[in-house]
C-alpha cells in the first residue's frame, strides 16, 4: 500500500491504530525506495493545499461517561488543571444533547471546527489566527496580542485564552500566557505522519468515534462516510464551512 | 466683529486636586494591570466565556464618548453655530484626550501588552479591529491637525475644511467601534447591522454629556471664564435631542431583535431573565441614562437650573457606560446556541448563562482611560490657551 493511500484511510473500518501501522509501514516503504531519510516519515499534512484535513465524529459510538479524547489532548498538549474550570484550558469538551421532541440522547466531543470560513481567522486583527492550506487552523503565539476578540468571534467556543502561566509545557504544542488558543488538530503530530491525539486515544478506548483523514479526496475513508451518512456541521446555517462534521445527531 | 480670546487655565487647588485624582486613578490601573500581566487573567472576572469584561467596556465607552466630544467643535466649525465656537478647542482636545485614555486602557487590557508593536506592524484587513487602528491614528492626525488651525488661525475660513475632515472621520471611527460588536455572526446580540449606527448616536448623546461634565468641571477648579451658562440654553436642547436619538436607535435594536425569531432568547435574557443585565438595561439606561436626564432638561421647572444640566449630563453618562456593559458582557454571558432547540448538558461553557462579576483590578484598569483623559486635559489646558474669555467687540 502506498503512503498516498494510507492518507485516504487514516482510520479505517477495522481499527485506526491499525489503519496508522498500516500507513507507517507504507510511509516507511516508500520513503526507503530512493535510499535517503530512512528514518523520517513524510509529513501528511503539506501546505500546498493538496488536503483539507477533518475530523468525523460519530456519536453513536461516543460513550457518555468517557473521557478519553479529552484526557489525551490535555496530556498532549500540556493543559494542565488548575482547578478553576472557567479558565482552564480545554481544547476538547463533552455535551451531551437531547432532542426534546424525540428524546433522542447523544454524546460528543466539541473542539475547534477548522472552518473554512473561519470568523477567528477574519476578526484577528494581526493575522496571528490563520488557516494553513490544508485546512487547519490555529494561533502563531508570535503575533497574538490577545485582544480575544477570536474567542468572542468562535460560534462554537472552541477558542479559549491562556489565563496563567503554562506550567507543564508540551514540546509539541507552544503556548503561553496572554495568547488565544485552541485545537490544532495535534499539527505536530500529523506532521510526523501520526494521528491526533484525540482519534488515537478515542480508538484506543474500543469507541472509534472519532475519525481522522483528507476530506478533500473523494477516495478517502471520511469522504465517503461524510457522504455516505450524511454528516452534518454544527450551526451549517452559520456558512462556517468546518472542517469537523458530526453522524448520528440531528442538527 | 465679535472675536474670543482664550486663556491658559491655573493650577487652584481644586485643579491641583483634579490633577491628584486623575493620577492617582492612572497609577492604579497600571498598578492592577501589573498585577493582572504577572499573574495571568485568572484573577480578573473574566474567562473563557466571558473573554472581554468591564475595563473594555469602560475603555469602549471612552472611545465612543471621544468621538462625540467632538460635537461642539463640528457644530461650530460645519454647521456654522457661532455659540459654539468658543468650546471648540477644549472640544478638540477632549476628543483627543479621551481617545488615548480609551485606547491605553484597551491596551493594557490585552493579554499581551508588550505585543503592542505587532499590532501596529501586521495588519489583517479583514478585521474591522486592525482597520480600527489606521482608523483611531486617522482620528489622531486629522482632529490634531484641526486642534493647530484652530490656534493658528482661530479666524481663518481655513479652519472648516479641517472641522469638515474631522466630522466626517469621527463618523468612520464610530462606525469602525460600533462594527467590533456587531460583526459577529455567531453570537447573539453582536451580529447586527444597527450597530454602527447606535453606536454613532450614542457617541453623540455620551460625548456631550462627558463634555459638559468636563467644561463643568474646569469651572469648579476656578476657571469661571469657561461660561457654560452662556451656551447651556443651547447645550441643554441638543442633549435632550441627542438622548432621544440614541434612544431610538436602542429601541430599533432590540425591536428588530424581538422580531427575529433566532435572536428572541436573547432578548428575552437581555431585557427580562439574565439577572444584571436587565436591571443594568431598564435601571441603568433607560430610567437613569434616559428618562430621568430627559426630565431634567425638558421638564419646565428644572429647564433654567445648572444644577439640572449637570445632573443630566451625569445621568446620561452613568446610563450610557450601563448600556455599553449590556451591550458587551450580556451577549457573551448568553449561552452559545450551537445546538438550536436541544437541550444541552456535561459543559457550563455550553448548558447555561455564563457568571461574570468584574473585579476590583478591572474597574482600575478601565478607569485608567478616564484618569489618562482627565490629566491630558488638565495638563494641556495649563500649557495652551483653551478656555473661552468673555467675547469682545473688535
Amino acid at each position: 500500500m502506498s503512503a498516498n493511500e494510507n492518507r485516504k484511510t487514516a482510520c479505517a473500518g477495522e481499527s485506526c491504530i491499525q489503519s496508522r501501522r498500516r500507513f507507517l509501514l507504507g510511509a516507511g516503504a516508500t520513503l526507503l525506495a530512493p535510499g535517503v531519510l530512512l528514518t523520517a516519515r513524510p509529513a501528511l499534512a503539506d501546505e500546498a493545499g493538496r488536503q483539507r484535513w477533518g475530523l468525523l465524529i460519530d456519536t453513536r459510538k461516543c460513550v457518555g461517561d468517557c473521557t478519553a479524547c479529552v484526557d489525551a489532548c490535555a496530556a498532549t498538549n500540556g493543559l494542565t488543571d488548575n482547578g478553576r474550570p472557567a479558565t482552564d484550558a480545554q481544547w476538547i469538551r463533552k455535551v451531551q444533547v437531547t432532542d426534546p421532541g424525540t428524546g433522542h440522547v447523544a454524546h460528543m466531543p466539541i473542539m475547534c471546527q477548522h472552518c473554512g470560513n473561519a470568523q477567528c481567522v477574519e476578526v484577528c486583527p494581526t493575522g496571528a489566527s490563520l488557516k494553513r492550506a490544508d485546512g487547519i487552523v490555529l494561533v502563531d503565539k508570535h503575533l497574538c496580542i490577545g485582544c480575544r476578540y477570536c474567542v468572542m468571534a468562535c460560534p462554537f467556543k472552541a477558542r479559549g485564552f491562556t489565563h496563567e502561566e503554562v506550567k507543564e509545557p508540551s514540546p509539541i504544542s507552544p503556548r503561553g500566557k496572554g495568547s488565544a488558543e485552541g485545537c490544532n488538530m495535534c499539527v505536530q503530530r500529523i506532521s510526523k505522519g501520526q494521528l491526533p491525539a484525540c482519534v488515537e486515544a478515542c480508538a484506543r478506548s474500543g469507541h472509534e468515534a472519532i475519525l481522522f483523514g483528507d476530506l478533500n479526496d473523494p477516495t478517502s475513508l471520511i469522504a465517503k462516510r461524510v457522504v455516505a451518512f450524511g454528516a452534518a456541521a454544527l450551526r451549517a446555517d452559520l456558512r462556517t464551512d468546518p472542517s469537523v462534521r458530526y453522524v448520528g445527531v440531528n442538527l | 466683529m465679535k472675536y474670543v480670546t482664550y486663556r491658559r487655565i491655573l493650577f487652584s487647588r481644586r485643579a491641583l486636586i483634579g490633577l491628584v485624582i486623575c493620577a492617582l486613578a492612572t497609577l492604579a490601573g497600571l498598578l492592577a494591570t501589573w498585577h493582572i500581566e504577572s499573574n495571568g487573567h485568572y484573577v480578573t472576572g473574566m474567562s473563557n466565556a466571558v473573554p472581554w469584561g468591564l475595563s473594555l467596556a469602560m475603555a469602549t465607552f471612552c472611545i465612543v464618548a471621544a468621538s462625540g466630544a467632538l460635537n461642539v467643535a463640528s457644530i461650530a466649525s460645519v454647521f456654522g453655530k457661532q455659540d459654539y465656537k468658543p468650546f471648540s478647542r477644549l472640544s478638540c482636545l477632549l476628543a483627543l484626550a479621551l481617545l488615548a485614555g480609551g485606547l491605553f486602557a484597551l491596551l493594557i487590557d490585552l493579554g499581551r501588552p508588550d505585543q503592542i508593536f505587532t499590532a501596529l506592524t501586521h495588519f489583517n484587513f479583514t478585521s474591522v479591529f486592525a482597520v480600527n487602528i489606521l482608523i483611531y491614528t486617522g482620528f489622531f492626525i486629522i482632529v490634531g491637525l484641526y486642534g493647530i488651525v484652530m490656534l493658528a488661525a482661530p479666524q481663518g475660513g481655513i479652519v472648516r475644511p479641517f472641522g469638515v475632515a474631522s466630522f466626517l472621520w469621527r463618523l468612520i471611527m464610530t462606525t469602525g467601534t460600533g462594527s467590533v460588536f456587531g460583526v459577529l455572526a455567531g453570537r447573539g446580540g453582536m451580529h447586527s447591522a444597527i450597530m454602527p449606527p447606535l453606536f454613532i448616536a450614542l457617541s453623540l448623546s455620551l460625548g456631550l454629556a462627558v463634555f459638559v461634565l468636563v467644561l463643568a468641571g474646569l469651572e469648579y477648579s476656578g476657571q469661571r471664564q469657561a461660561r457654560l451658562d452662556a451656551a447651556s440654553g443651547r447645550i441643554r436642547g441638543l442633549l435632550a435631542t441627542l438622548i432621544a436619538v440614541s434612544f431610538y436607535m436602542v429601541l430599533a435594536l432590540n425591536l428588530i431583535g424581538i422580531a427575529s425569531p433566532a435572536q428572541r432568547g436573547y432578548e428575552a435574557f437581555v431585557l427580562c431573565t439574565g439577572g444584571v443585565y436587565p436591571l443594568l438595561f431598564w435601571g441603568g439606561y433607560l430610567a437613569l441614562g434616559t428618562v430621568l436626564p430627559l426630565i431634567l432638561l425638558l421638564a419646565p421647572p428644572f429647564r433654567g437650573s445648572r444644577v439640572c444640566l449637570l445632573l443630566a449630563a451625569l445621568a446620561t453618562a452613568v446610563g450610557g457606560m450601563a448600556l455599553m456593559y449590556v451591550l458587551t458582557i450580556a451577549p457573551q454571558a448568553y449561552p452559545a446556541d450551537i445546538f438550536p432547540g436541544m437541550l444541552v448538558q456535561g459543559n457550563p461553557l455550553y448548558t447555561g448563562p455564563a457568571s461574570y462579576v468584574p473585579t476590583i483590578g478591572e474597574l482600575l484598569v478601565g478607569l485608567t482611560g478616564f484618569g489618562l483623559a482627565g490629566l491630558i486635559v488638565l495638563l494641556a489646558a495649563r500649557l495652551i490657551p483653551l478656555l473661552p474669555l468673555a467675547e469682545q467687540e473688535d
